[in-house]
């Protein structure tokens, strides 16, 4: 039987180590590691309901019992907060936690849009169809966003965010067809990383952005190639960086 | 016996030569000058044979079939194929053999919604089973697809310009494992053969490079090693299995293994971690519970050349 | 004086005349005239290159040649298709010599057979020079490597190649053997041989087609005329050269050539390229009417694709030269003028070359099977080892005939069968 990736009542007990952590100033070094799953230990017997639904063909094995390994799901390697495009004396990304101004300053409830912003994080580009700041921002608990039944989340547990618009890929994602992984196919003999959604998706921008891809084939038997090249015109922009997100939990996209 | 002198000529005179007048000396010294320049042409002609020959261990030439060796045998042979290659690259490498895990029958699963075409999919293969970098191998060839068509016959393999593009399909293909390999029919030795897990496996250290197999592939997914892979020590990868990523010497055939010196072990293959976007999906179709059931029972499924009747198990899919 | 083997016990056993035979046979092959010396010489020289062509080739890799992994066939294939036609066509002679009991036929039916022994010689060349590794050639022998009968098309050729070179030897060797002996020949040993060649003939060539004609993959071969296609061309191209090396024969050693065979050979050909001709006619329809991706390769072929056209002029001259010839072989001086019947029998060898070596085998591969366009061009070193084995067939084919034709020249008293099997 597989089990969704991460499920609320779940004990995401590691989730309350976050609370209180990292989100009050400007990062230094560290990561936000999260260990979403727990692991199941013995009991997986084959008569369990399956998610999918898919019929047992003959010549099917049994499911085994043995214990499996975790998946995890890291964080991208971010403190919750906003970029500010500057960098520390290390190197790292100056992020300002939202409760830095926020306590202090009210959130202005007029303002839906990133356009009506009149200071500091007024260049923000938000492109994620028609959401508002408020649709996910949950002033004045910053640390949190909240779903649309009204109850909240913290940052740890945003994917439950992303999944509750987009179930779809969320289901994918359980099952493996959605999102990045890497470690073992065979969760038997050893555990597997998985990409989380924002790794991906900058929840303000969250469309997949264009990267230039690795390099193309080369046809060997000629010394020049007579593969007809046709040269595209096509409409994308080029990645600033340039590089492809790179697989795994510790490649992240990036602003 | 006869008791009459003896001649090597027919009694009744049938041979023509009876009349020709007994060669001249100066013929015959002709002749032989003339074998003797054949002879030493014949040595310069036959000079990269030798050294050819020389290259080669009596082991290497009497090497059997995979099938056939034994336990013994094959501890030796990668021992020697070890020692070749620390000569060769000047790299420690550890040759591996990972038999099948009973009860697994491998799929695997392409999403085409998904796919942005980096290609670091066929990046990641190139350097995983260290392929030549000269002409940068790779098992997995990415096709770009216009708006509108799902035909690869209309599509580029060598776009070089930022991706995804809009509107456009990217395909990655790669070998099949198909059930009815038509690549394990036509192989004249049986080099190649499909194993019970259902990766199709080539012996390096017996095929004859005929590439009938080539030629018979409906996927254009079997390679040909034109030269001996030309690989620096640095990138070498040293976790090999024989039957998949050792390196593979000069006019031997090879294909994609769907990893299995990394599968067999359980691990996902290299091509799938190196997928940033999470297209594909690989696992153990014998499973019920497994990703790859859940995407075949849940997705639009389709192959390539489903009417070639080959049955591949490498599927595509998409999202809705 | 004829001599009775049943009662003649002056004669040597064989086991000492045979070996003065090749002796003898070695002699005949290496002595004759400076214009044979000059012939054999060159034809050494072109050998000798091709084999360190072929060294070459062996040490620094397959990359020498200009094949990749698009188009994994080239010259090599090409030419080794071209010349297992060749072999079957040399025996063509034999079906009216036996079949049909033409008299002036059985004179020169080893003339064909000769050539078919030479075909197989430089078609097995072909095939080996083509492996990325001669050195496992041993994994093909059966029950030594692993032979995978009967599922791989290659192993039904490998063994009906050799069968059928085996065959032509024995017949061609007792034949000659026979006369040395200046006995008639025990037609035992001749007539069942002679009749499986014919059919073994038509085996080599129909399983040298399946090789190509069974692959889905490759829908410019996947027909099923391929295998009658290529019966035909062999039907030309082996009565073609024959008849050239008639001409040469008549020409150079004065062994006169029977106007009769000439003309039978003629008649077999004007047949063989005209339905060669309506073949063609029937798979340009099926592909040009029918379109679609399927008929990429015709339309590389003999259009071009995508602006990819390398085998373009080639194809058009093939069939010029085809049909040229075969109007010149419709011409009644063609049997009377030799230089245009050597000029007819040239066209249509070299456009059945083309159209089945290079016209055939590369644009199989073009598009690839992902439809890819990837042109080739055979390499500098491809064309050595070919002019190599090209050279190297003709060796064995005029030293063959050199031993064979002295033999042609005497009369050998009739045997029981009332065959005379006088030389012309």
């Amino acid at each position: 039987m597989r089990r969704p990736v991460q499920t609320q009542r779940e004990g995401l007990h590691a989730a309350e180590g976050l609370r209180g952590q990292g989100v009050g100033g400007p990062t230094g070094a560290g990561w936000t590691r999260l260990l979403l799953l727990t692991v199941w230990i013995g009991g997986l017997g084959a008569g369990c309901a399956n998610s999918g639904g898919e019929a047992a063909a003959p010549g099917d094995i049994q499911a085994s019992d043995a214990p499996r390994f975790a998946t995890e799901v890291e964080l991208p390697q971010r403190d919750l907060g906003f970029r500010t495009g500057k960098f520390d004396r290390d190197g790292h990304p100056v992020i300002v936690g939202c409760v830095t101004c926020h306590r202090l300053i009210g959130a202005n409830k007029d303002n839906t849009l990133a356009e009506q912003l009149s200071r500091f994080h007024v260049g923000a580009k938000v492109t994620h169809g028609n959401l508002t700041c408020r649709s996910c921002h949950n002033p004045p608990r910053y640390d949190e966003f909240k779903l649309v039944t009204g109850r909240t989340v913290p940052y740890a547990e945003v994917m439950e965010l992303c999944g509750q618009c987009h179930s779809r890929q969320r289901a994918d994602y359980e099952h493996g067809a959605h999102g990045g992984m890497a470690g073992y196919w065979d969760l038997t003999r050893g555990p597997r990383q998985r990409n989380h959604c924002i790794h991906c998706h900058r929840p303000h921008d969250p469309r997949f952005r264009q990267v230039r891809p690795a390099p193309r084939p080369r046809y060997r038997g000629l010394e020049e190639s007579t593969v007809h090249q046709e040269q595209w015109h096509g409409e994308g922009k080029l990645h600033a960086h340039g590089q492809a997100p790179a697989h795994g939990p510790k490649g992240g996209s990036h602003e | 016996m006869s008791e009459r002198p003896h001649d090597d000529r027919a009694q009744t005179g049938v041979d023509p030569g009876a009349d020709d007048p007994e060669p001249s000396g100066r013929r015959t010294f002709l002749k032989l000058a003339a074998g003797a320049a054949g002879g030493a042409a014949l040595a310069f002609a036959g000079a990269p044979f030798a050294r050819y020959a020389s290259g080669l261990s009596m082991e290497d030439i009497l090497q059997r079939h995979y099938k056939e060796l034994t336990d013994a045998d094959k501890q030796a042979l990668f021992a020697r194929i070890e020692g070749q290659t620390k000569a060769r690259y000047g790299v420690d490498v550890k040759l591996h053999d990972p038999q099948p895990i009973p009860g697994v029958r491998y799929g695997y699963a392409l999403n085409l919604s998904v796919c942005i075409g980096c290609r670091q999919c066929s990046e990641a293969c190139h350097k995983e089973n260290n392929h030549d970098r000269a002409s940068h191998n790779s098992y997995i060839r990415v096709f770009e697809m216009e708006k509108g068509r799902m035909d690869l016959a209309r599509a580029r393999a060598d776009y070089d310009h930022p991706v995804p593009m809009p509107e456009r399909t990217y395909q990655p293909v790669q070998c099949h494992h198909c059930e009815h390999p038509p690549c394990v029919d036509v192989c004249p030795v049986k080099a190649t053969w499909k194993e019970k897990d259902g990766i199709v496996v080539v012996d390096h250290g017996w095929c004859i490079g005929c590439r009938y197999c080539e030629a018979a592939c409906p996927y254009h997914a079997r390679r040909f090693n034109w030269s001996a892979p030309e690989i620096p020590a640095e990138d070498i990868n040293p976790n090999m299995g024989y039957l998949s990523n050792r390196i593979r010497p000069q006019g031997v055939m090879e294909k994609c293994t769907f990893c299995l010196h990394r599968t067999r072990v359980g691990k996902l293959p290299a091509c799938l971690e190196a997928c940033p976007a999470g297209a594909r999906v690989f696992g153990n179709l014998a499973d019920a519970d497994s990703e790859i059931r859940w995407v075949l029972a849940n997705k639009r499924t389709y192959v390539l050349k489903e009417e070639h009747g080959t049955e591949p198990r490498f599927y595509y899919f998409f999202s809705t | 004086m004829p001599s009775d083997p049943a009662t003649d016990t002056a004669h040597p056993p064989h086991w000492i005349s045979y070996p003065r035979f090749l002796k003898r046979a070695l002699v005949l092959a290496t002595d004759g005239s400076p214009l044979f010396y000059g012939w054999m010489t060159l034809l050494t020289a072109i050998t000798l290159v091709g084999v360190h062509a072929w060294g070459t080739q062996i040490e620094q890799g397959m990359v020498m040649t200009h094949m990749s992994d698009h188009v994994s066939w080239g010259l090599y294939i090409a030419n080794f298709t071209f010349a297992v036609g060749v072999a079957a066509g040399g025996v063509m002679m034999v079906i009216p010599a036996y079949v049909y009991r033409d008299d002036s036929m059985q004179k020169v039916v080893i003339f064909g057979e000769l050539l078919a022994v030479a075909a197989i010689i430089m078609a097995m060349g072909f095939v080996t020079v083509d492996l990325g590794r001669p050195d496992r050639f041993w994994h093909l022998v059966p029950g030594v490597g692993q032979f995978n009968f009967p599922w791989s098309m290659l192993t039904w050729d490998v063994l009906v190649l050799n069968g059928y070179l085996l065959i032509n030897l024995h017949i061609c060797g007792y034949l000659l053997y026979m006369r040395y002996l200046g006995r008639t020949p025990n037609q035992r040993w001749v007539l069942p041989f002679v009749f499986i060649s014919i059919l073994w003939a038509i085996s080599i060539h129909t399983v040298t087609a399946f090789l190509y004609s069974g692959l889905g993959g490759r829908p410019l071969w996947n027909s099923a005329l391929l295998a009658p296609r290529f019966l035909v061309s062999a039907f030309i191209a082996g009565p073609a050269f024959l008849l050239v090396a008639l001409q040469v024969v008549d020409r150079f050693t004065g062994v006169a050539v029977s106007a009769q065979a000439t003309r039978t050979l003629i008649n077999i050909v004007r047949v063989t390229v005209v339905i060669n001709l309506i073949m063609l006619g029937s798979e340009v329809f099926t592909e040009f009417y029918t379109g679609g991706a399927h008929t990429a390769s015709a339309q590389y072929l003999f259009f071009g694709l995508e602006g990819h056209n390398a085998l373009v002029p080639w194809m058009w001259s093939a069939v010029g030269m085809n049909v040229a010839a075969a109007l010149l072989f419709f011409l009644p001086s063609a049997l009377t003028s030799r230089r245009l019947l050597v000029l007819a029998c040239v066209l249509t060898f070299t456009g059945v070359w083309i159209e089945k070596g290079m016209g055939l085998i590369v644009p199989g591969f073009i598009p690839s099977a992902l439809h890819e366009i990837v042109e080739y061009q055979p390499s500098l070193i491809e064309w050595r080892v070919v002019a190599g084995i090209w050279a190297f067939g003709l060796l064995i084919y005029t030293a063959a005939l050199k031993v064979a034709l002295p033999y042609l020249r005497t009369k050998v008293p009739s045997g029981a069968s009332g065959r005379a099997t006088t030389g012309a």
